[in-house]
């Protein structure tokens, strides 16, 4: 086991690692950017780095500055984090050159799976389903209907050199079809100079699923289930849960399996995460390999609550080298648990990011409740890095017990000083769809303007009693000293 | 801007300060746990999952009246006058109580900002006064 651990990350998921190697009695070494001089990770950890200027590039982003600060404070091992150089293969790369372990997959797994054409051949040679689709070789219009026919209906005509949505048409029945392609393949002509097409099944309302992987060393990968993440905007996830309401015991299995295999044909090891498109639910739904990310996820947490498995501890075990502790079989889901993303941007102003003084900042702690964070009050939210506050983990035995802890909770945690988005998350835990577990990944782009709308109106008039009471009693604010006429500030040290 | 200064005797039924940024409101028997901080500019205060951020009266009076700002003095929040102290033409020294509200059966003494003389008092008891309207002027 390493005795010296480098996390080269910042916020929650840097002060998550560093909390695991304390617990596992590893030494922690945060690297930090002037901007995070007196962030939560950097003054938790054992040591920490200076690694340059506030710019990621030219700090949390710079593989020379983090193999430069291992080396300096004799880490054996680094840690990425997600996001910034997690799935660079630069980093493994060099890791290995300075005799450095670097925990997650190899350089080649991380390579295999970066591009997404290589990932879907990899997929496809592994058995996995991937989204049907094809270029015909033969562009006439009868050999593009004879695809199409082979694929099935509903499909999308695209553009074989487009992107971005131009020029794309849906088609649903063969009535439309020949009219479609045509009209397909001008569009594509005068949009790209190109009228080749390519059919694809069209899925449509899909879920967003996804399998956590774990490989070690010695060839043994398991699978830890699934995580729904239909609920995001943007391609941000905002809510994640685990179980997904759309399997049943016998997709999981199909789902999983088909998750394995991917891992084993890319060569995997340590944490990953292989993503589905879920086209329809139960048993009768199909899944379609989206991609494989290979590095430790956002939303792990909703995994480690319902496995009972601390993936941060088996991510540093599995790195040092030691053999999974469990076989497939060991592993179950119990309850359930989902993951609320708090983060610092204005939902009434388009999500606009937020930056500022965490003035007050107080998380709820009550049975079933985890909070991963990357501040505390006091803390300052910087302009300079990605709005995620923290994560609210709520636990239950079933899906509607951790929703009630996931709501009471956010009804509990306040954050003043800058805006959040808790009131927005609180409006999705309520709706209608979302306690139904009728969700997909157009979810948010559906409903979330009427979500919204709900968030703004009147200031309550006891809001505002409440404010002049703060502006009365409370001007030195919640960390210097109250006023010293406050009689509950006077009766304290008072013997009664 | 509004200096509303607090003597130990006016703590507030309706909003009771526990320390620390929390706050106790109580409907009756029924009671609530508020979270507020105050800055010089602006207040945020957050009650059931809802953040607010409230403006001082001097952020508020700056939108809503063109009355010389130094010299106009405004209730905080929606609230009814119910005792004028001075009258026109009254010097006072700072720190007199001026006007009295009243909002959510809670006491808000507008008190003077510094020395000077009323120059003029706009409202009257019994009225139902908003935020950034001056109540009186000192010159």
């Amino acid at each position: 086991m390493f005795s010296k651990i480098l996390i080269a990350n910042r916020g929650e998921i840097a002060v998550r690692v560093i909390r695991a190697c304390r617990e596992m009695g590893i030494e922690s070494v945060a690297v930090y950017s002037d901007a995070d001089a007196h962030a939560l990770h950097t003054t938790l950890a054992d040591h920490r780095v200076r690694i340059g200027p506030a710019a990621a590039a030219e700090s949390y982003l710079s593989v020379e500055k983090i193999i430069s600060a291992a080396r300096a404070t004799g880490a054996q091992a680094v840690h990425p984090g997600y996001g910034f150089l997690s799935e660079n293969p630069d980093l493994p790369s060099a890791c290995t050159e300075a005799g450095l372990t670097f925990i997650g997959p190899s350089a080649d797994a991380i390579n295999g799976m970066g591009s997404k054409i290589a990932a879907r051949r990899l997929a496809q040679a592994a058995g996995v389903p991937v989204v049907p689709g094809e270029t015909p070789a033969d562009q006439t219009d009868a050999a593009i209907a004879d695809a199409v026919r082979g694929i099935g209906f509903p499909v999308l005509l695209k553009p074989s050199e487009g992107g971005g949505g131009i020029g794309m048409k849906t088609v649903r029945d063969e009535a439309s079809l020949a009219s479609a392609i045509a009209q397909a393949r001008r569009e594509a002509t005068a949009a790209f100079g190109d009228g080749t097409l390519y059919v694809e099944r069209l899925v449509e309302k899909p879920r967003h699923v996804e399998f956590q992987v774990l490989g070690d060393h010695y060839g043994h990968i398991v699978h830890l289930f699934e995580r729904e993440c239909s609920i995001q905007r943007r391609h941000q996830k905002v809510i994640e849960e685990t179980p997904s309401t759309a399997l049943t015991p016998a997709l999981r299995q199909r789902m999983g399996d088909a998750a394995v295999a991917v891992a084993r044909a890319a060569g995997y090891r340590n944490a990953g995460t292989v993503e589905f498109l879920l086209d329809g639910s139960g048993d009768a739904a199909r899944y379609y390999f989206l991609e494989m990310n290979t590095r430790l996820q956002v939303e792990h947490p909703v995994t480690e609550q319902v496995t009972g498995v601390d993936l941060v501890r088996a991510q540093i075990a599995v790195a040092s080298g030691e053999p999974l502790p469990w076989r497939q079989d060991a592993l179950s889901q119990r309850g359930h648990a989902i993951e609320a993303r708090v983060y610092a941007e204005d939902p009434a102003r388009n999500d606009l990011p937020q930056a500022g003084p965490l003035l007050l900042y107080r998380e709820p702690s009550m049975p079933g409740i985890r909070v991963d964070a990357g501040f505390i009050e006091g803390s300052e939210v910087s302009v300079h890095y990605d709005p995620l506050l923290a994560k609210l983990i709520a636990w239950g035995e079933t899906r509607d017990a951790a929703r009630r802890r996931a709501l009471a909770a956010l009804r509990s945690y306040p954050i003043l000083g800058i805006r959040t988005n808790i009131a927005l998350l609180i409006e999705l835990l309520e709706h209608s769809r979302f306690v139904a577990g009728s969700i997909d990944t157009g979810f948010l782009d559906e409903e979330g303007d009427a979500i919204r709308a709900r968030l703004s109106g009147e200031t309550p008039v006891v809001v505002e009693a409440i404010a002049a009471a703060a502006r009365v009693s409370g001007r030195a604010g919640p960390f210097g000293p109250a006023d010293d006429t406050d009689p509950w500030t006077s009766l304290r040290g008072a013997r009664v | 801007m509004v200096r509303v200064s607090k003597p130990a005797d006016d703590v507030p039924p309706g909003v009771v300060p526990l320390g620390n940024g929390r706050y106790l409101v109580e409907h009756g028997s029924r009671t609530q746990i508020a979270y507020a901080v105050a800055s010089t500019r602006e207040t945020w205060v957050f009650l059931d999952g809802r953040a607010y951020l409230v403006g001082s009266s001097a952020t508020i009076r700056q939108r809503t009246s063109a009355t010389d700002e130094a010299d106009a003095l405004a209730a905080p929040m929606p609230a009814t006058v119910v005792r004028i102290e001075v009258s026109a033409g009254q010097t006072v020294a700072k720190d007199t109580l001026l006007v009295m509200l009243e909002a959510m059966k809670m006491e808000l003494p507008i008190k003077a900002p510094r020395d000077g003389r009323v120059t003029a008092i706009h409202c009257r008891v019994g009225e139902i006064v908003q935020p950034g309207v001056p109540l009186l002027e000192i010159s």
